[in-house]
């Protein structure tokens, strides 16, 4: 049995390769010294190393595979799903006609650029025309800090002819360790000092990361002449409201 | 390996380790020489203890290649193995002393 051989036989049992390759390298390394110390030859060197089947009894059963294979179909999953996600956005993306902000994962990219929405609204129209409004109205509730980050009127073209929608955005951050707001359900009101207002004509998304979230919806067939809107968080006692002044427009 | 045998070789390539990295040849060599060549270990039993001790995170492990091209890997005990390391040494202390006082008497 010459030193290939030996080494082998000594690392059969290990089935995880990569440990293999290093206790191969770790057993030469020994051998190598050893016959360097010693003056042994290869063949009186590779017997005072002993049998290599033992040997490899012993370090299969210290280096189990499972880990490592865990390790590297972890691995292998990461990237599949890259891939995956890459392969996807490309064939959207190849579709005629679809925005670049509908594919997964925009909302973030969107949001944090902040400019969701500028040129479709939430509910999937193009606007016609729109009117940036003065924003930043904050509510504190809890550990809730609730800002208007954005109020735009925006004109879409509806079944029944063009009408108003009112985009709104609300950064939320937590002061301390808060559940992230489920944007749509917190919201236990919407009133306005002009017209009808229904929550289930609203379209919304919601992001959050970490202790900060945003939430964007938009009020469909909104009057286009109301002065305020308020929102209601809550119920009850807790009931707290935001209200926003429609009135001013945004400063360019 | 019986588990009594391995654990008396875990204590002894811990023992070694203490305060200085040693890499499998070495740790043969000076294991033969601080006994008086009592304990000559074969390779068969040393390198499943220092593999099974670096998956228990009693020891560290780091390669190095020699000028000759050689790959060691050198081993370090950890925190966590010098207090298993500890403990051993008072099991081992008080079987010995029982072992002693019991020859004594005889």
């Amino acid at each position: 049995m010459d030193k290939i051989e030996w080494l082998d036989a000594a690392t059969a049992k290990i089935r995880f390769r990569p440990d293999r390759k290093a206790v191969r390298r770790e057993l030469e390394a020994h051998l190598e010294d050893l016959r360097e110390a010693s003056g042994l030859g290869e063949a009186a060197a590779l017997g005072a190393l002993g049998d290599p089947g033992e040997i490899a009894e012993e370090l299969g059963r210290i280096h189990r595979p499972w880990m490592g294979y865990l390790w590297r179909a972890s691995q292998l999953a990461l990237i599949g799903a890259a891939a995956m996600y890459c392969l996807v956005l490309a064939l959207l993306a190849a579709r005629p006609g679809y925005s670049y902000r509908a594919l997964p994962g925009m909302d973030l990219y969107n949001f944090l650029r902040e400019d969701a929405g500028t040129a479709e609204s939430l509910c999937g129209q193009p606007a016609i025309e729109e009117r940036e409004l003065s924003a930043g109205t904050v509510l504190k509730t809890g550990g809730y800090t609730i800002r208007n980050g954005r109020s735009v009127y925006r004109l879409v073209s509806g079944q029944d002819g063009p009408q108003w929608h009112l985009y709104i955005d609300l950064n939320v951050t937590m002061s301390r360790w808060e559940e992230p707001l489920d944007c749509w359900r917190i919201i236990s009101g919407f009133r306005t000092d002009a017209g009808r207002v229904e929550k289930g004509d609203c379209s919304r998304v919601s992001v959050d990361w970490g202790f900060w979230q945003k939430c964007a919806f938009e009020l469909s067939d909104f009057p286009e002449d109301a002065e305020w809107v308020e929102l209601d968080f809550g119920y009850g006692e807790l009931k707290r409201t935001l209200h926003i002044d429609l009135t001013k427009e945004a400063e360019v | 390996m019986p588990k009594k045998e391995s654990g008396s070789v875990s204590l002894l390539v811990l023992a070694l380790l203490r305060g200085r990295e040693m890499y499998g040849y070495q740790i043969i060599e000076e294991l033969d020489r601080r006994s008086e060549h009592v304990f000559q270990m074969k390779e068969g039993t040393l390198y499943p203890v220092l593999h099974a001790l670096e998956k228990e995170r009693l020891v560290s492990a780091r390669e190095e290649e020699t000028a000759k091209g050689r790959t060691r890997r050198y081993y370090a005990v950890t925190e966590k193995g010098l207090r298993a390391l500890e403990e051993k040494e008072k099991e081992w202390l008080t079987f010995s002393r029982a072992v002693t006082a019991i020859l004594a008497g005889a």
